[in-house]
């Protein structure tokens, strides 16, 4: 693990500032006995590690090599932060008001029980929470997109404690340098980069971390840990793996979801043959509509079609989606069954968090002789009409 | 041959819209030509000559008045119909798209196509001989833009031979051709207007070249507009200021 | 001269039906072969062969648009899209993919694919109508040209805003639409492409005459009984129409509608124009034809865009042929 690198790394640090800036005797200390959080088993792009005062989050955004790209130094006590290195960045705890730029955050602060915190989240057309809804419509919330862009200046007027978005895990790349100079605490989440479901829900820990709510985080999440082995055990012991693939075209070109992808390895958890299981990538294949026919014409399963509810959407865009086995048969199954009026799913809020109820889900499409050993609802699927 | 009347203009005001305003650049002209007559026009830069020939072939509306061509007013004409009564020569260039000299003249010949454009013998022979006649043949295959400006000049002078029709109309024809060319072409015009009793008009600066061969001179100044024989030139007073005293 | 030209023709028509092969056999990932095109194939019946024949249509028309607008402006650099098709049927595209909501309101009169090929012929349409009822007020065509490169920039602008205020999903849905694509036409759509291709391009055949009056320009085209103001307007609308259908059912295609007149007259030294509209639907169909056979099977687990292959294949033909010939 990359941990033991930090140790040298901080040492360095220190050296380095020892030799050019002469700090007291006082602040050393400070970064020392810190002890690994060692309760992070799945996640990759963070690592957290504490001492009795203060904690620190590292994130891992280099897509090659897994080096620290953030450090994130939260403390209580300012007297203590007097001297510490440039690169950290600086949160004091707890964080009172949260803008949360991504329907996933605003999701995992709502399980975590910190609505009444929540002071923005990125756009309520995203949005299935009622609650939250309703509060963005009264401005108890307000919405930071300005289109592409974030808002900088409500940003600024909002002074939220700190502001939660999405990135590559540089500060310097991610965050928009103006928003940087107010110095608005930024938290770079790095969930999405993460390539198993259990990975990405974990993530929860590091949110958890600026608003004080570990234990929650950690019963959250050990909950879903619990539920989604017994699930995968389930899936690995079912006989019949039925043959599946997923998602639409879009005019010439099919991304089909690669064979290390996050749908890739759901789809294996849940005992299927996923038809691309033995590609190599963790993203989208670009793929001819013809490579797709010629795979999977005779699959049993059809998943994640977009956007799309209904058989006669799905063939109003090309007719020649009829031809497919699973159309067919009416096997095809999409996320949709919670959408909010503009069409966007409660999958993509609380799906990640809870990566239990999707293999449950899953479980169920695709082995119906399992019904009686699990939840006989879904969460987030529905078949095609 | 009996003169009849081929042109009148009646009470013409000749101009161009501006802007939805008119422009207008000759006023309140009444004129009378013939056939069987050489007219050379002269007036100095911007009195209105190109105006005046581009308004007898209809290129420019008339302001107000009309212009009758063959008594018919030239607005009621059909476009193909008033191609076959006049041709015009204009000191544009044009070129591009692959078009030869041959191509220039054999549009001449449009006007008496099918509408798929089919050269029938009696057509090409026309063609033919209208490029013999102003000499262009050695040229004919050449794209417009490797032509001298004297050889592009008397390629539109043989697509107007080509056209055929009983009046000609030619702006500044002159003004690129070397010496000996610039009495072929007034010499040919001369024949055109004598022995085909064609109505021909040319305007120039070569005040010498219309003396010596048009039979009468359409003289313009920014005052007034006169038609005048080519005898009383010298005696004209607006003649003589556009001479400015060297002729 | 003659002779020549009609092994020029020839050699165009053997180059044609080879494009054809390739575009049928080869212009995909999975390998076809002969007896698959006598059994049921539905790779070979319903994917190749509707985009085969798609990429001539789309090849005729969009080069036939093309030679039509160089001879009414007498520019080299007019293309289809010059005065504002293109630009008008994607703003209406983008309403409809990038303005989400909207499309449930429709849903059960038009759905997905042919709320999206009306939207880009609506769009063609309402751009058509207004350059034309412009063209009649108008007489210079320089003014012509300028007003409809505005309208294009007024449509592009718009179409930003629905873009950056758009969300993920839709605004890739709409950027690869515009990509151009020549596979989403069906058997079906085919139906009503074609004979609409046809019967414009058909129409060109009343326009012989006019076409190569128009080369010596407005004054001399006038001079020899072509009514310039009313061929403009009809060849406009001809013209419009064609880019228009093509656009709809394929999105917007670049390059070819450029291109090929250029290269027609560059291989045909004729000025005849109705040479030059044989050549341009032959040169076209097989520009169309070989981009599209490459770009499906260069690599072979990807399909690239359209509008990248032509522009490859193309431009570098035109240059060369540039530097020998000196000519447009």
């Amino acid at each position: 693990m990359p941990y033991n690198l930090f140790k040298y790394f901080f040492a360095g640090c220190f050296l380095f500032c020892f030799g050019c800036s002469e700090p007291t005797k006082k602040s050393i200390p400070f970064l020392f006995d810190l002890k690994k959080d060692s309760s992070i088993k799945y996640a990759k792009r963070f690592a957290i590690s504490r001492n009795k005062d203060l904690t620190l989050v590292y994130l891992f955004g280099n897509k090659a090599n897994y080096d620290t790209t953030a450090i994130y130094l939260i403390y209580s006590d300012s007297s203590l932060i007097k001297n510490a290195p440039k690169n950290f960045i600086l949160i004091k705890n707890p964080c009172e008001k949260i803008a949360a730029l991504s329907s996933i955050y605003t999701a995992m602060f709502f399980e975590l029980g910190l609505i009444d915190n929540l002071v923005a989240i990125d756009n309520v057309d995203y949005c299935n929470n009622p609650e939250i809804i309703s509060r963005c419509n009264s401005g108890k919330i307000k919405q930071l997109a300005k289109g592409i862009e974030t808002d900088l200046e409500q940003t600024i007027t909002l002074k939220p404690d700190i502001v939660f978005t999405f990135g590559m895990g540089d500060p310097e790349k991610d965050v928009n340098p103006k928003l940087l100079q107010s110095k608005i605490p930024v938290a770079i989440s790095l969930d999405h980069k993460e390539e198993t479901p259990l990975a990405r829900a974990e993530w929860i820990k590091f949110f958890a971390i600026f608003v004080n709510k570990k234990e929650m985080a950690d019963s959250i999440f050990n909950l879903v840990e619990k539920n989604y082995n017994a699930l995968k055990v389930i899936g690995e012991k079912t006989e019949l793996k039925p043959s599946v693939f997923s998602d639409i075209k879009y005019s010439d070109s099919w991304y089909m979801p690669g064979g290390k992808s996050y749908v890739a390895q759901l789809l294996n958890d849940a005992g299927t043959n996923y038809l691309w299981k033995d590609d190599s990538n963790y993203g989208s294949l670009p793929l001819s509509f013809e490579q797709v026919y010629a795979k999977a014409k005779d699959a049993g399963f059809w998943i994640n079609v977009s956007t799309l509810r209904t058989k006669k959407e799905l063939v109003g865009f090309d007719t020649r989606y009829a031809e497919f086995a699973a159309f067919k048969t009416g096997n095809i199954f999409n996320n949709t069954k919670h959408v909010n009026a503009l069409g966007y799913s409660t999958y993509w809020e609380t799906g990640m968090i809870y990566p239990d109820r999707i293999l449950s889900d899953l479980i169920l499409i695709f082995h119906p002789e399992l019904k009686g050993q699990l939840k006989n609802e879904f969460y987030y699927y529905e078949q095609l009409k | 041959m009996e003169k009849k009347e081929c042109i009148v203009l009646k009470n013409a005001d000749l101009g161009y819209k501006k802007n939805n305003t008119n422009v207008s650049i000759l006023n309140a002209v009444n004129l009378k030509f013939y056939t069987g007559d050489f007219i050379g026009i002269v007036g100095v830069n911007g009195v209105g000559k190109s105006t005046l020939l581009k308004s007898l072939c209809g290129l420019l509306p008339t302001l107000s008045g009309e212009i009758l061509i063959d008594q018919q007013p030239v607005s009621d004409y059909l476009l193909n119909d008033l191609a076959k009564k006049i041709a015009i020569v204009l000191t544009e260039k044009i070129g591009g798209f692959n078009l030869t000299a041959y191509d220039v003249v054999a549009a001449g010949q449009m006007p008496y196509t099918n509408s798929f454009n089919r050269f029938e013998k009696e057509n090409l022979a026309i063609i033919e001989s209208a490029i013999k006649i102003t000499g262009i043949s050695a040229h004919q295959h050449k794209l417009l833009n490797e032509l001298s400006d004297g050889l592009f000049q008397k390629t539109i002078i043989a697509k107007a031979l080509a056209q055929q029709t009983p009046i000609m109309l030619l702006d500044e024809p002159s003004a690129f051709l070397d010496y000996a060319s610039k009495h072929d072409l007034f010499l040919l015009l001369k024949r055109l207007a004598n022995e085909e009793n064609k109505c021909v008009l040319v305007s120039s600066h070569d005040l010498d070249l219309l003396l010596k061969y048009c039979t009468k001179l359409l003289v313009i100044s920014n005052k007034s507009i006169e038609l005048i024989s080519v005898s009383e030139a010298k005696t004209n007073a607006v003649f003589k200021e556009i001479g400015g005293g060297f002729i | 001269m003659k002779e020549n030209n009609t092994i020029k023709f020839l050699l165009l028509i053997i180059l044609l039906v080879i494009s054809c092969l390739l575009s049928l056999f080869y212009g995909g990932s999975e390998s076809i072969h002969l007896n698959d095109v006598f059994s049921d194939n539905f790779i070979f019946w319903h994917l190749r062969l509707p985009k085969t024949i798609t990429a001539i249509i789309a090849g005729c028309t969009l080069s036939a648009a093309g030679l039509i607008l160089q001879i009414i402006f007498r520019n080299p650099l007019a293309g289809p899209y010059v005065l504002g098709i293109s630009s008008g049927a994607s703003l209406m595209v983008a309403i409809s993919i990038l303005a989400g909501g909207t499309l449930h309101l429709f849903s059960d009169l038009f759905i997905g694919k042919t709320f999206i090929v009306l939207s880009a012929i609506t769009g063609s349409f309402l751009i058509t109508l207004l350059i034309l009822a412009i063209s009649k007020k108008v007489n210079s065509n320089i003014v012509l040209l300028l007003i409809g490169l505005m309208l294009s920039q007024i449509c592009g602008a718009i179409q930003t805003a629905l873009e950056y205020f758009s969300d993920a999903n839709s605004l890739k849905s709409f950027v690869i639409w515009g990509m151009g694509s020549l596979s989403n036409t069906t058997n079906f759509d085919l139906m009503i492409y074609f004979p609409l291709a046809l019967i414009f391009l058909l129409a060109l055949l009343f326009f012989i005459k006019p076409l190569n009056a128009l080369l010596l320009g407005e004054n001399y085209a006038q001079n020899v009984g072509i009514n310039f103001r009313s061929n403009r307007f009809y060849l406009i609308l001809i013209s419009s129409v064609l880019t228009g259908l093509t656009t709809a059912f394929c999105g917007p295609i670049a390059f070819i509608g450029i291109a090929v007149p250029i290269l027609s007259r560059m291989i045909f030294k004729s000025s005849k124009q109705h040479l030059h509209i044989i050549s341009c639907l032959l040169l076209g169909s097989i520009l169309l034809l070989l981009s599209d056979a490459l770009a499906n099977s260069a690599i072979k687990t990807i399909s690239l865009p359209i509008n990248m292959i032509t522009t490859f294949i193309g431009a570098p033909m035109v240059i060369y042929l540039m530097f020998k010939n000196k000519s447009w």
